[in-house]
């Protein structure tokens, strides 16, 4: 809730009230800000335009974010200070204190000078505000299978949206609390963007380590050699270069809990960097998370090999 | 009373030329306050990438501080996230008593920062802090011939009355 007031400041005037009620009604998960078209929140059941007094059914009723508007919010964002977030607008995305997670699109440019692509400060097409969230009890599941059987490296995968990164915050918070078996273990969380555990979050955690705004592969390497952590988590793997460094570290008695991109179990093995993951055995659970409107999110959890 | 009068007809003139004088002379040396406040914000925005919320909290000029400009600069920079520098221009404008053409350059300077890349914004901070040096120059010698006039007039009309009315 805190972060939807945190959204809520960097949203235009007009735009506030009718989210308001809206978010009176449901979850928000995220806000979506498209350059002269609807504006619309998703929520679990999906996605509703957000018209001048709440919710509307026609696109042509919805509100519609203009140019000077996307170009204001991401001022804000960049705490009217652009030149300290090239880099962040350079990838992408603005992360805010708060935890906000703010993904831009938009025109790019070539500057000469530099001979790199940056964005067109003036031409943003959309935004995405994305809640973050600390649900209490996201991560039963996994914890229920650990207590039945032993805590063991796990990969988390879902679509996006569905909760993974709330899943290993959950995670993150109760295995360094002790909630785990009554044992408080040594967590080290790499947070490469500052989305699991945000400046101001308030999050309480326990014996928990936080490397941030370094390289996964870099992150990882350095948290195995350096924090001689009992457990280390890591959102978002992908990349060749971090499941690279999370196989070599994978023998080092240390417990893996990350999170990838995927539909479903077949589709992790077509991604080349995770199945050279799953075939070195890296992983011994994975756990997979649907989120359904009617049923609400719900955990595949499944023993790799 | 009469004697009375007669002191305050004859010395309000020179009083007043002289104030416009002083008013005249210390034109170029705000310019060069700001060209001064610029070279701070290009200081701390290429050697700290300071967030402009705090672009000010080191900086201090006398001419600025005495005009009150800082203390607005301050109170905007706390009150409001965003533009402060402009606000403060503006809610300082009348008391700056800046030329047309140096307003004009400073409030767009002002409206704009922190809304470009590091290399956009120590482009517009040079151009605008070269822009103020040299037209603090070009005003200064105009503001010396200005105030000696202002300071001749003021005598004049002090002296005129002071005949007339003896």
């Amino acid at each position: 809730m805190q972060a939807l007031e945190e959204a809520f400041f960097y949203l235009p005037e007009r735009m506030r009230l009718p989210i308001r009620r809206v978010s009176a009604r449901l979850k928000i998960c995220e806000i979506r800000l498209r350059r002269d078209l609807p504006l619309s929140v998703t929520g679990e059941n999906g996605n509703i335009l957000i018209g001048e007094c709440g919710a509307v059914g026609r696109v042509n009723d919805a509100l519609k974010a203009r140019a000077d508007e996307l170009e204001e919010i991401v001022d804000r964002l960049c705490e009217q200070s652009v030149y300290r977030h090239a880099d962040a607008l350079w990838r992408g995305y603005l992360i805010t204190p708060g935890g906000l997670r703010a993904g831009l699109c938009g025109q790019m440019l070539y500057d000469e000078q530099t001979r790199d692509w940056k964005p067109d400060l003036k031409g943003f097409t959309g935004i995405n505000l994305r809640i973050p969230r600390l649900i209490d009890g996201a991560a039963d599941a996994l914890i229920g299978y650990y207590e039945s059987h032993a805590l063991c490296s796990a990969l988390i995968y879902s679509p996006p949206g569905a909760g993974k990164t709330t899943l290993l915050r959950d995670l993150a918070r109760r295995l360094s609390c002790g909630a785990y078996r009554k044992k408080p273990f040594r967590v080290a969380v790499i947070d490469e963007r500052r989305e699991l555990f945000p400046e101001q979050s308030g999050f309480s955690c326990g014996l928990l380590d936080l490397i941030s705004g370094l390289p996964k592969a870099l992150a990882i390497e350095r948290a195995v050699r350096l924090l001689n952590p009992q457990v280390l988590i890591c959102d978002e793997l992908g990349l060749y270069e971090d499941t690279r460094a999370l196989i070599s570290a994978s023998n080092s008695g240390i417990v893996f809990l990350a999170s990838a991109h995927a539909e479903s179990r077949a589709a992790l093995f077509q991604q080349s960097a995770l199945k050279e993951l799953l075939c070195a055995q890296a992983f011994q659970v994975l756990c997979g998370i649907r989120a359904d409107p009617v049923l609400g999110r719900t955990y595949r959890i499944e023993e790799v090999g | 009373m009469r004697v009375f009068g007669l002191i305050l007809i004859t010395f309000a003139p020179a009083l007043f030329g002289w104030m416009r004088a002083y008013r005249e002379s210390k034109r170029p040396e705000v310019l060069l306050a700001f060209a001064r406040l610029i070279e701070q914000i290009r200081f701390e925005i290429s050697t700290f990438s300071t967030r402009q919320s705090a672009l000010y909290d080191h900086f201090e000029n006398p001419v600025l501080e005495q005009n009150g400009f800082l203390a607005a600069l301050r109170s905007a920079s706390r009150e409001q996230s965003d533009a402060a520098l402009y606000s403060a221009l503006e809610a300082q404008k009348e008391k700056l008593d800046l030329d047309a053409e140096s307003y004009r350059v400073l409030a767009e300077y002002a409206r704009t920062l922190g809304r470009g890349y590091l290399s956009d914004e120590l482009e517009r901070a040079k151009k605008t802090e070269t822009f103020l040096s040299k037209r603090a120059d070009l005003i200064k010698e105009d503001a010396h011939k200005r105030a000696r006039l202002y300071r001749s007039a003021g005598f004049l009309f002090g002296a005129s009355a002071f005949l007339l009315f003896c």
